[in-house]
């Protein structure tokens, strides 16, 4: 529910200036066996390839989960384990999580956050934290100063600033010089960027 | 196009009956399957090495020997012999012994290894694994293709009119291929010296495979050593099989269920699917096993894990069997005739003493160093001639 409202208002800021958004929801719970495949295997299979794919391909991610016990729920931590860390660099991130109850606002910022911050994504700077209660409040201001809706919207707005900015973009160009001045000498193929990250022996052997 | 079968001779429980083999029967069955391999008519067996258990095969030359004075044809080769914790002097001095023993019936896999420990068991440090790969392989080459060195480095303490012996028979090192499963650093490094490149890709989907193997053939080219088609390529593979595929299944799936690498994860079906694991019949094999030209272009070794999970010696020796007499005839016919004429034949010690000669003419085993008390390689007369 809450995704929903978040990918809802996210494309609606985004589309005002006319800018055509495409959204794509993985509902993780159906890739759950892949998932834990991959953990066990260290590669995924051609379901969790599409979706490590669309994730790539993505300008922009929301990511939502349950709190169970402070924390993320065990599946979506372990969808970021099983992944390649690369993926997440310099991507736009927007956080929601929901709960039972308000009591586990904090949780986003204490133990989902600093994944994120770790896997060096730019975070949308207002994470949205939905406890049950907010979605029966149906009408803004009437259970919360900032009802719900208005942190979703809030939220959104953030999003839609950070890539009519550039930021992802930004990112992804600064990671691309670098990799360029470290890697050198890669032959104009169409191999995946994991397979460039190798130093040419000569250099290696400092004999270049 | 060459067939094998290789083991890393782990002591595993056998799930269906928790019978645990003892080092010895462990060690025997090796060399046991090493010597079915050459009847069935495989070209290659090899043997991995570990210094940890559940593992038994600490000392890969000693085992190699043993199976090499009992065979006649078969190549003895390493899965993998770790060029970061072996001081490359022993190995450029083992290796050679053995292709003298033999006749030349050895080549090598270099490996960085798998487990992180072992490295402070042999005085180096994990933390400098590729970098240490890469100055002990360059040494080791050197060792073998000059008759005195002269050699500083960071790893090793340096070497004074060092001279590794015995010398490589016929003046011809042994061939060494470079396996690596994710590293881009030792697909260069294969392609770099115009060695092999070996994807033991038995845990792996095609779709990576390809990629590495791509990778080490475009370097190979840039590097000079011919097209990119004609580099050195193996594979690993992993196939259990039986007449009738559903036995195959039903026999071999306790096996899968319980293996100390994938089990309790994917089921078999979506394995076998996944990677190039095949259970069934051996006409499956057959059909799985020609796809992988496809995916890596036309190779030269095709190895196989038979001997893993707990299985049982005798069921081992019988997928042995079935490989060299059903499978692989099968396959070698097909894959040798789709390989066009400019792909080189698999590296054999002959052929590579052909082309030596070829390039430098015939090579005198004179000896060519002084007798007695000498510890500075050649005399000084010759030395002048020589770096």
């Amino acid at each position: 529910m809450l995704t929903d409202q978040l990918s809802r208002e996210a494309a609606a800021a985004l589309g005002r200036d006319g800018t055509e958004v495409e959204v794509r929801t993985v509902e993780l719970r159906e890739y759950a066996h892949d998932i834990t495949d991959a953990l066990l295997t260290r590669f995924p299979n051609e379901r969790l390839s599409m979706v490590i794919e669309q994730v790539r391909a993505a300008d922009a991610v929301i990511a939502v989960t349950p709190v169970f016990n402070v924390g993320p729920s065990g599946l979506f931590k372990t969808f970021f384990d099983a992944v390649d860390i690369e993926l997440w660099k310099g991507k736009p991130v927007l956080l929601g999580a929901t709960a039972g109850t308000a009591r586990h606002s904090l949780a986003i910022d204490y133990a989902i956050r600093p994944m994120f911050s770790y896997l060096k994504s730019e975070m949308v700077p207002t994470a949205v934290f939905a406890a049950s209660a907010d979605f029966g409040a149906d009408t803004e201001g009437q259970a919360d100063e900032q009802p719900l809706t208005v942190r979703v919207r809030r939220a959104a707005a953030e999003l839609a600033t950070m890539l009519r900015s550039g930021l992802g973009d930004s990112a992804e160009a600064a990671d691309g010089t670098e990799q360029e001045a470290a890697a050198a000498p890669v032959t104009g193929s169409s191999l995946d960027a994991e397979f460039s990250d190798f130093v040419p022996m000569g250099k290696l052997l400092g004999r270049d | 196009m060459q067939f094998g079968i290789f083991t890393i001779a782990d002591i595993t429980p056998d799930p269906t009956t928790g019978r645990v083999p003892t080092e010895n029967e462990r060690l025997k069955s090796m060399v046991e399957q090493g010597k079915l391999a050459e009847q069935v008519g495989l070209d290659v067996f090899a043997i991995g090495e570990h210094h940890n258990p559940p593992f038994v095969t600490s000392s890969p030359t000693t085992t190699l020997a043993y199976v090499g004075a009992q065979t006649e044809e078969i190549i003895l080769s390493t899965a993998t012999t770790l060029i970061t914790t072996n001081d490359p002097v022993k190995i450029a001095e083992d290796y050679a012994m053995l292709q003298h023993l033999t006749g030349g019936r050895v080549d090598l896999v270099m490996g960085r290894g798998n487990t992180g420990p072992v490295y402070p068991w042999f005085g180096q440090d994990i933390r400098k694994g590729v970098e240490i790969a890469i100055e002990n392989y360059d040494l080791l080459r050197r060792l073998w293709t000059e008759d005195v060195v002269n050699w500083e480095g960071q790893f090793r303490t340096p070497l004074q009119q060092f001279t590794s012996t015995p010398r490589p028979l016929d003046g011809v090192a042994p061939f060494v291929w470079h396996g690596s499963i994710r590293s881009p650093q030792i697909a260069e490094q294969a392609a770099y010296y115009g060695d092999g490149f070996l994807h033991n890709n038995i845990f792996w989907p095609m779709s990576h495979t390809k990629q590495m193997v791509q990778l080490y053939r475009e370097r190979y080219e840039h590097y000079g050593h011919g097209k990119a088609h004609q580099a050195y390529v193996g594979l690993g593979g992993q196939a259990f099989m039986r007449k009738n595929s559903q036995d195959a299944i039903n026999e071999f799936r306790p096996y899968f269920d319980n293996a100390p690498v994938y089990g309790g994860g994917p089921s078999m079906e979506d394995f076998t699917a996944q990677t190039p694991l095949t259970v069934g019949s051996p006409e499956q094999v057959i059909e799985r096993y020609l796809t992988m030209a496809d995916n890596v272009g036309d190779y030269q070794r095709q190895m196989f894990l038979m001997d893993h999970a707990g299985l049982p010696q005798k069921t081992v020796l019988e997928q042995i069997e079935l490989l060299g007499t059903e499978v692989v005839p099968v396959l070698r016919r097909e894959l040798d005739a789709r390989r066009p004429a400019d792909v080189p034949e698999a590296p054999t010690h002959a052929a590579r003493v052909a082309a030596a000669e070829a390039e430098r003419g015939a090579f005198d085993d004179a000896y060519r160093f002084e007798t007695g008390d000498n510890w500075t390689g050649l005399r000084a007369e010759d030395a002048k001639g020589q770096r």
